[in-house]
């Protein structure tokens, strides 16, 4: 057994300083009553000033290794940062892109003067990422991607448009993968960029989510020139960053969701302790005690699940693709959680955040982000694919 | 209808269809539910000509004198393209008026007739979701008084049915003036925009009582239980669209060269949604055919009819979601539209588990 399911003394110390130094820091207008007045650009400055102070103090990246300026932050460490981030309602990290997914590639394959240019900004706080993958033709199969980039000179120009990623307007950089030889096969001809999102030929859209915010948005590029250099890994090699980069997100990142499902799952409990239904605590009823016990099980699982593969990846293992599963139970997790939700809830449950009705928690708000749950990051039939295939030898489909 | 429907209830349907798809359809209901267009007069009004919301009246009202079934024949094409007008309301407040015998009853009938459209504030809403809720009281000369959460479409109807308690103790069913002295609506934020919902204040708003002074609550259960019966029938309107979307949708993208529905997963989940469709049309007209004749199996055909469109419902709505991939996460795209109907009508009147301890009361305990 590698992980620890005790914390240490060094661990307990990790915590409370980490708590101590929220408690000081956590921006005033945070919380939760007054962040939802706020319009997008407020509170996107609120969260910067949060993250700059953080990188400031150390502590952003607080996995990466000491090499890179990180804190070389043991397992257990990283969870307990997860946890109390996520249970100070602290403004959700803008720079997770960079941190969790581009900062991890550029040390595995970027160039020297790449990770001195561009990890330092990111652990300070002061860059913050753009994922540029997806298009609208290509989702599911993302290797089909169409934004074409074209080499001028010293310069690549980029054409095309991108879709689903976010902060694309408030970013400094972009990850994009664009088609670099359209006449090999299509893994072969994609590389991964660095595009600076105020380059001139970039223009940026909303799109509206089902719950009425928007927080996803349309890029188009249209002759947007990057520096020759401004690959990542070898020209032509950007299938194997990505798909490396999308384990990472869905392995270590999950960590830092479940933390919000714990947290989601407490104001559940503690709505049924509290909420009466024709005379009855809810918390009395036989089916509600169940589908709490369920969903326990299930976030619980997804915790020990992937702290068992988390400790592989500690004693030197690469992401591969069990993160597959990890997807899986992550979707589980979340969707259940929130349909219970909604049947504990009843008719409250349909009122949106701000009816004096509505519980804690914003239910029908949840319960519409986990449909998005199955579908981001590699929808669950294409992480049951990977699993058949790559790792069962189940003969491929496509 | 022997579980099937007949020829003239197939025509029913087309017709309403016809006249709902004409006048806009889905971009009609974004237009003025979702996108603050304001009252749709025009569409109310085209429905009214047209005889559909007088399609419950008696004939001697003016009405076409339609039963039950016909009634679900209707929520059906309603929850196919979420209407957003309170027609289904107006139907089962035709009924309850038909089976009053005063003035009252009598007056609302009339009133039908003339266009009026008609919402409820009973059952579990109107005796409080919550146990903190307040309810509504009734003095002996017919003023209301107390609040009601949640009341949909409100006062963008002009009447509405109201369940309060009698000074002599029981249950009465009233029917208000929207507009009357001494009636406050509020508009509340439910995620189902086709349907604004509205609390209601009464401070002693004047109404009349559809069955006198007699104990209704056999009266006010059997609309609840219509209520329920309707809710159920559009449920299975929207999941069915929902199928029909999705299927058009997995034929049409392609992803690794062809068809997303060209795989085997898309395929369980296009054909098991569809399988809950079918299912649910089969619940619905069994609880129709319950209450048109009034046989001793309402209760329990009600009951199945909620559960069958309940969870699978919601199953329904989140495969839709699913197989559309991030686009049917957007608002642009409909899907969220009929989700949203089918979610709330699950959670309204009696969510499954409370369906299933009814059933359970039924079959289990030999409760009537
Ligand atoms: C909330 C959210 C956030 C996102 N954030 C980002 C981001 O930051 N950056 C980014 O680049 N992208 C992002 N995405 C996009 C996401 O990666 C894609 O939506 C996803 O890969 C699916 O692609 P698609 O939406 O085009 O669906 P499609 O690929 O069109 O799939 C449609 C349906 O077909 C199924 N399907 C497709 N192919 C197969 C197959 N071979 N076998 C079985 N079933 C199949 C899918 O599972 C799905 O149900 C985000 C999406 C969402 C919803």
């Amino acid at each position: 057994m590698r992980v620890d399911i005790d914390l240490n003394p060094q661990e307990i110390e990790f915590r409370g300083e980490f708590r101590a130094w929220l408690t000081r820091n956590i921006p005033a207008g945070w919380e939760p009553s007054q962040a939802r007045g706020l319009s997008h650009h407020e509170s996107w400055e609120l969260r910067r000033d949060f993250e700059r102070r953080m990188g400031r103090d150390g502590w952003l990246g607080v996995a990466w290794p000491e090499e890179y300026g990180g804190r070389g932050a043991t397992l257990m460490e990283q969870v307990i940062y997860q946890e109390e981030l996520a249970r100070a309602e602290a403004p959700g990290l803008a720079g997770h892109v960079g941190l969790q997914m581009v900062g991890p590639i550029l040390m595995e394959v970027g160039t020297d003067e790449q990770r001195s240019r561009f990890l330092p900004p990111i652990l300070r706080g002061e860059e913050v990422w753009y994922q540029g993958f997806s298009e609208p033709n290509a989702g599911s199969d993302l290797a089909s991607l169409q934004t074409r980039a074209v080499l001028d000179g010293d310069e690549w120009v980029i054409t095309g448009q991108k879709v689903w990623g976010g902060f694309a307007e408030f970013a400094d950089w972009g990850a994009v993968l664009v088609r670099t030889d359209p006449d090999v096969p299509k893994h072969k001809g994609i590389s991964f960029m660095v595009v600076d999102m105020k380059s001139p030929g970039i223009e940026i859209s909303y799109i509206r989510e089902m719950h009425g915010g928007s927080n996803m948005n349309e890029v188009f590029f249209d002759g947007v020139r990057v520096p020759r250099d401004n690959v990542i890994s070898a020209i032509n090699d950007g299938w194997n960053a990505a798909t490396r980069l999308l384990t990472w997100e869905r392995g270590v990142i999950t960590l830092a969701i479940l933390v919000n499902y714990e947290i989601f799952w407490e104001r559940l409990r503690e709505y049924a302790r509290s909420t009466r239904r024709a005379g009855r605590l809810l918390s009395e009823l036989p089916h509600v005690r169940e589908g709490l016990a369920q969903t326990y099980v299930n976030i619980r699982m997804m915790k020990l699940a992937n702290l068992r593969w988390l400790a592989h990846y500690l004693q030197g293992a690469r992401p591969g693709f069990e993160t597959s599963y990890m997807k899986l139970y992550w979707n589980k997790a979340h969707q259940s959680v929130t349909d219970l939700a909604l049947e504990m809830g009843g008719a409250d449950a349909l009122e949106l955040p701000g009816s004096d009705a509505a519980p804690e928690g914003s239910f029908p708000i949840e319960w519409m982000a986990a449909r998005a749950t199955s579908i981001l990051g590699g929808t669950e039939d294409i992480q049951r694919n990977i699993i058949a295939e790559r790792i069962y030898g189940l003969p491929r489909g496509n | 209808m022997n579980l099937e429907l007949s020829e003239e209830q197939e025509q029913l349907a087309s017709g309403l269809r016809e006249l709902l798809v004409g006048s806009g359809d889905i971009a009609r209901v974004r237009e003025f539910a979702y996108e603050g267009g304001g009252r749709d007069t025009a569409l109310w009004e085209q429905l009214v000509k047209n005889g559909w919301t007088s399609a419950a009246l008696p004939e001697s009202a003016g009405g076409l004198g339609l039963g039950f079934e016909e009634a679900m024949v209707i929520a059906i094409e309603t929850g196919r393209c979420v209407l957003h007008l309170p027609l289904c309301e107006t139907l089962l407040a035709s009924r309850a008026a038909g089976r009053a015998s005063g003035h009252a009853g009598q007056g609302l009938l009339g009133e039908i007739a003339e266009g009026a459209g008609v919402t409820l504030a009973v059952g579990p809403s109107a005796g409080g979701i919550n146990d903190a809720d307040d309810g509504v009281r009734a003095s002996g000369d017919g003023q209301l008084s107390g609040t009601l959460r949640s009341v949909p479409f409100g006062p963008l109807a002009a009447r509405c049915l109201v369940e309060a308690e009698l000074d002599k103790g029981g249950t009465g069913l009233f029917a208000l003036a929207c507009d009357t002295a001494g009636v406050e609506w509020q508009e509340r934020q439910a995620i189902d925009e086709s349907v604004p919902r509205f609390d209601l204040a009464l401070r002693g708003a004047t109404a009349a009582s559809l069955f006198g002074d007699a104990d209704a609550q056999s009266e006010v259960d059997r609309v609840c239980d219509e209520w329920r019966v309707l809710l159920a029938a559009q449920s299975e309107g929207a999941c069915r669209r929902l199928v029909e979307m999705t299927a058009d949708y997995v034929k049409k993208r392609e992803q690794f060269g062809r068809p997303v529905g060209s795989n085997q997963a898309v395929k369980v989940r296009v054909a098991e949604m569809a399988a809950a469709v079918e299912k649910m049309r089969a619940a619905i007209y069994f609880a129709a055919l319950a209450v048109e004749r009034e046989s001793e199996e309402r209760a329990l055909a009600v009951a199945i009819a909620k559960v069958e469109t309940g969870v699978p419902g919601g199953f329904v709505a989140s495969q839709a979601i699913h197989t559309h991939g991030a686009i049917g996460y957007t608002w642009e795209q409909d899907v969220h539209l009929f989700v949203k109907r089918v979610k709330s009508n699950e959670l309204l009147l009696g969510a499954g588990h409370e369906m299933l301890e009814r059933i359970a009361d039924i079959v289990v305990d030999g409760a009537p």
